[in-house]
């Protein structure tokens, strides 16, 4: 019992410890992470176009570190949940230092997809308007729900090491208490507790292993599913599974490294875990070597030197420019750290840490020759696309890196980083075991403690809640087109009274400059002013610019217009098409046919679409721009009346 | 235009993209007798079944259809791409020398497939089919994912990487799918078939480009009329099938493609 008192402490002590080292440390990660920030920035104001992606490559380090990072986090769930139900006892010192992998990596992934979106001020629409159709879609879902479930499942084991926190750790500051007090849930460690909580552990081992498959499966498929050369693989799903446990197996080998070095966690994390982890990462290498032969090879008998698409893919991978990338990947990802694995003499710390290294930089760079020279071959007969990474996507690459160990940094300062209920505690744990699994009588429960797992209603309203998170995270969608759709909806309720009051100028100029019947409105919006007469296009377009104070301004033009009447006797544009444009509703106005749409909300670039009445008389196309509501709208191109 | 046609000539003829325009010739097949009376079946005659055909054995690569469309569709910069000079080729005249060291042309428009792949992969639905069948891009939806980019067989599909130059007589154009102008950033860009001028009745600019350079190469019709249009005449579609046998790119793919290529004459059967 003393033993697992000392321990405790030992695992505590990086918690309330704080050196000049890694104050330093942090700053330098969040300098980083603000550089790439700035990066950012950049991008969103000037475009995409700051990357190097173009026509042909038209994604590169973007979806490579989506798909490094997305894969590197399901280690969590082979750790945690596969090693848990084969009853791999020696994985618990490891098991929370796996599951945080997976939680910093998966923040880290999720920004990519924002990121690589041509228009960032947009992605809701992937809420508003999904297409289960497409492969992005599945993503979307798959990762959220992964998120929430990876998220609950480094969670639950957590709570009574916070409830520890919360009472052994006194000295803290005042929001850190708060933190652990709140998530601990008014744990005590009552027995009855213990088993409510295996429990839940219980269902998220198995619940978690599916979810965590399909993530990777799904983006593999958003390769797998288009029509390109190099993605018309049917292994691609396993074939990214493996290559995702491969990277997450070599990216724990590291931490575990960084964590026994710099909180000295030898006693937990001996030579023994090291051994076995080499053992897994080697297990899977060579399931990956095993696929990647397959993937190369089969078509490679086929069509190797053949003027066909594939036989150009396949020669510019092997032999052609894409050469060293591609044997780097082979050799120094996949051989190398076989070798260095199975060779007894490099089966040290110092060989495991060099062949995970090089296992990720090689998984990587795997990513990489997966999305790049399949975008780059020419679909037509013309020259192969060009791609090379401009300093904003190095900038914002080296964030992410940044930003991962910099999660995983502040984990670590805040939260035990190996489980201390399942290891130091291994006196109590030993007790707990001889329960009988049965469900104790909830009266018995209910006087042995306050703790929220006391009784078994409250653990089954907890679990009812885990339930409803899942059900939230699959249904969020839902609710946030609802809550957009409201908003977007208030947003045009905007009245505006309507008057004849409206003042005009003289407008004679335009009788003799345009080439057909220019009307203006009699009625408006109070307290408009028309402000500018253009006559445009040889006389087959007139604008009519008004000003008012009041009516919510159109972007598009300078200083304050309220609202644009465009008159065309454009031939393009005079009579009304046979079709609906999308968005529009029909309006007639004097018995013309016409169209109009809402107010869509300002959008990111100043360019809005603002809300539009266009109709059709007299062989005059008119259009009508104010942000009013249509009704409003019609009511001003009814009272139109020749100049 | 700053398309220089010896420029293109030189860089399509290089021994990567040489390989692989003989591949595709090679991949070409022609059409069975139940897909040509597919293709030209008088069906329902309210819905338009447009369809181009594109004679080869014409083509002289003098781009006058890709210049046509850049000023009709105020066609955005291609922005710097080594590839492209100047706009975006919406059609684009790809060349090569053939066997006989005689040269090739082959104009490329959106080939507005019937099984498009870039429709198929749009996570918030901004591509879709309109009622007579042109793919078209909603790009007030559009979030820029690119992945129809991806997908395209033909490559027919561009970005606004930055913001494109509007002027103010192409703000004052409302804009719809139809005739997408004003061009925004973040957002993909495609051929449209000119579907603002094809429901008046009009062929496609760069058809009416093809026709005042006297080229004839580009036809542009109604399949359900059975009748195609360089502009200037009209001749029928099924005559000028049968007569020279006619090919579509990729057709292996399934994409169900709407242009119909006629082959020179030197390649044909």
């Amino acid at each position: 019992m003393q033993q697992a008192k000392d321990n405790t402490d030992l695992l505590l002590d990086p918690l309330t410890r704080r050196s000049n080292g890694y104050y330093l440390l942090v700053s330098v990660l969040l300098a980083i992470c603000g550089w790439g920030t700035y990066a950012y920035a950049n991008q969103v104001i000037s475009g995409i176009g700051v990357w190097g992606v173009r026509s042909e490559v038209i994604w590169a380090v973007d979806i490579t570190n989506f798909v490094f990072f997305i894969g590197i986090s399901h280690v969590g769930a082979l750790m945690s949940a596969i090693l848990r139900l084969t009853s791999a006892d020696w994985r618990k010192p490891i098991t929370r230092l796996a599951e945080v992998v997976t939680f910093a990596s998966l923040l880290v992934a999720v920004t990519w997809p924002i990121a690589h979106l041509g228009r960032p001020d947009r992605w809701i629409n992937l809420l508003i308007y999904p297409k289960l159709q497409s492969p992005l879609v599945w993503d979307l879902l798959c990762i959220t729900t992964y998120m929430i479930g990876s998220t609950i499942f480094l969670y639950l084991p957590l709570i009574p090491d916070i409830a520890k926190c919360r009472d052994r750790l006194t000295n803290v500051s005042r929001f850190r208490r708060r933190i652990y007090s709140v998530l601990s849930l008014g744990w005590t460690g009552s027995e009855s507790e213990m088993q409510y909580l295996e429990k839940a552990i219980g269902i998220m081992t198995i619940l978690i292993i599916p979810i965590a498959i399909s993530v990777h499966t799904v983006v593999s498929w958003d390769f797998a599913m288009q029509l390109r050369t190099g993605w018309n693989s049917t292994i691609f799903g396993p074939y990214f599974v493996t290559g995702a446990l491969l990277s997450g197996v070599a990216t724990v080998l590291l931490v575990m490294a960084a964590l026994t070095k710099f909180y000295h966690l030898d006693e937990f994390i001996t030579r023994k875990h090291f051994d076995y982890i080499a053992s897994l990462l080697l297990a899977l290498n060579i399931v990956m070597i095993y696929f990647t032969i397959n993937e190369y090879m089969v078509p490679g008998y086929k069509v190797l030197g053949q003027g066909t698409m594939e036989g150009e893919w396949l020669s510019s991978l092997l032999w052609g420019i894409y050469w060293p990338r591609f044997w780097f990947q082979i050799i120094a990802g996949l051989i190398l750290p076989a070798i260095i694995l199975s060779v007894p003499k490099t089966r040290t710390i110092t060989g495991y840490l060099v062949a995970s290294l090089l296992v990720d930089i090689g998984m990587w760079v795997e990513r990489f020759n997966i999305v790049v020279p399949s975008l780059a071959l020419p679909q037509l007969p013309y020259a192969w696309g060009q791609y090379s990474p401009t300093w904003f996507e190095i900038s914002t690459t080296a964030a992410s890196f940044a930003g991962f160990a910099l999660v995983y940094l502040l984990f670590t300062r805040t939260f035990p980083i190996i489980s201390m209920w399942e290891t130091a505690d291994q006196s109590d744990q030993s007790t707990h075991k001889k329960i009988p699994t049965k469900i104790l009588p909830t009266r018995t429960l209910t006087g042995a403690s306050d703790s929220v797992f006391a009784s078994r209603r409250r653990f089954l309203n907890y679990g009812a809640m885990m339930v409803a998170g899942f059900t939230l995270g699959s249904v969020s969608s839902n609710i946030a087109t609802a809550v957009v759709r409201g908003v977007k909806k208030n947003s045009t309720d905007i009245t505006v009274p309507i008057s004849t009051l409206g003042e005009s100028v003289s407008v004679t100029d335009v009788r003799s400059m345009a080439k057909f019947q220019v009307e203006k409105p009699a009625k408006m919006p109070m307290g408009s002013k028309l402000d500018d007469v253009r006559v445009g296009n040889n006389g087959k377009l007139v604008t009519l610019l008004y000003v008012n104070p009041t009516v919510p301004k159109i972007s598009m033009y300078a200083s304050d217009v309220g609202f644009v009447i465009l008159e065309m006797a454009d031939p393009k544009l005079d009579t009304p098409p046979t079709y609906l444009p999308n968005g529009f509703k029909r309006v007639n106005v004097k018995l013309n046919s016409g169209f109009a749409r809402e107010f869509s909300g300002a959008e990111f670039d100043n360019r809005d679409e603002p809300g539009q009445l266009q109709w059709w008389e007299g062989g005059v196309h008119f259009v009508l721009l104010a942000n009013l509501p249509i009704e409003q709208l019609r009511q001003i191109a009814e009272s139109m009346e020749p100049i | 235009m700053g398309l220089s046609r010896r420029q293109f000539l030189s860089i399509a003829g290089s021994a990567a993209g040489g390989a692989a325009f003989v591949s595709i010739m090679e991949n070409l097949r022609p059409l069975t007798a139940a897909e040509t009376i597919q293709l030209t079946s008088v069906q329902d005659a309210s819905v338009k079944k447009w369809i181009w055909v594109i004679d080869l054995e014409k083509c002289n690569g003098c781009m006058k259809c890709t210049e046509a469309c850049t000023v009709e569709m105020r066609v955005p910069p291609a922005w710097g791409e080594p590839q492209y000079e100047g706009y975006q080729p919406w059609i684009q005249v790809f060349g090569t020398v053939g066997s006989d060291q005689q040269a090739v042309f082959l104009p490329v428009p959106c080939q507005n497939c019937q099984n498009a792949p870039c429709v198929k992969v749009c996570p918030v639905g901004a591509n879709y089919y309109s009622e007579d069948g042109i793919v078209l891009v909603d790009q007030l939806r559009c979030v820029g994912t690119r992945i129809c980019m991806g997908a395209c067989p033909y490559q027919r599909r561009f970005f606004n990487w930055f913001d494109p130059p509007v002027s103010e007589e192409e703000k004052s154009i409302p804009y719809s799918p139809d005739y997408n102008i004003p061009h925004r950033r973040g957002v993909v860009e495609k051929c449209i078939w000119c579907r603002h001028r094809v429901v008046d009745g009009k062929v496609p600019a760069c058809v009416e480009g093809c026709a005042k350079a006297g080229m004839k190469v580009l036809w542009f019709g109604d399949a359900a009329q059975d009748a195609v249009s360089d502009g200037e005449e009209v001749v029928r579609l099924s005559q000028m099938i049968k007569n020279r046998g006619a090919y579509r790119l990729k057709e292996d793919l399934g994409t169900d493609p709407r242009v119909l290529y006629l082959p020179p004459q030197g390649g044909s059967t």
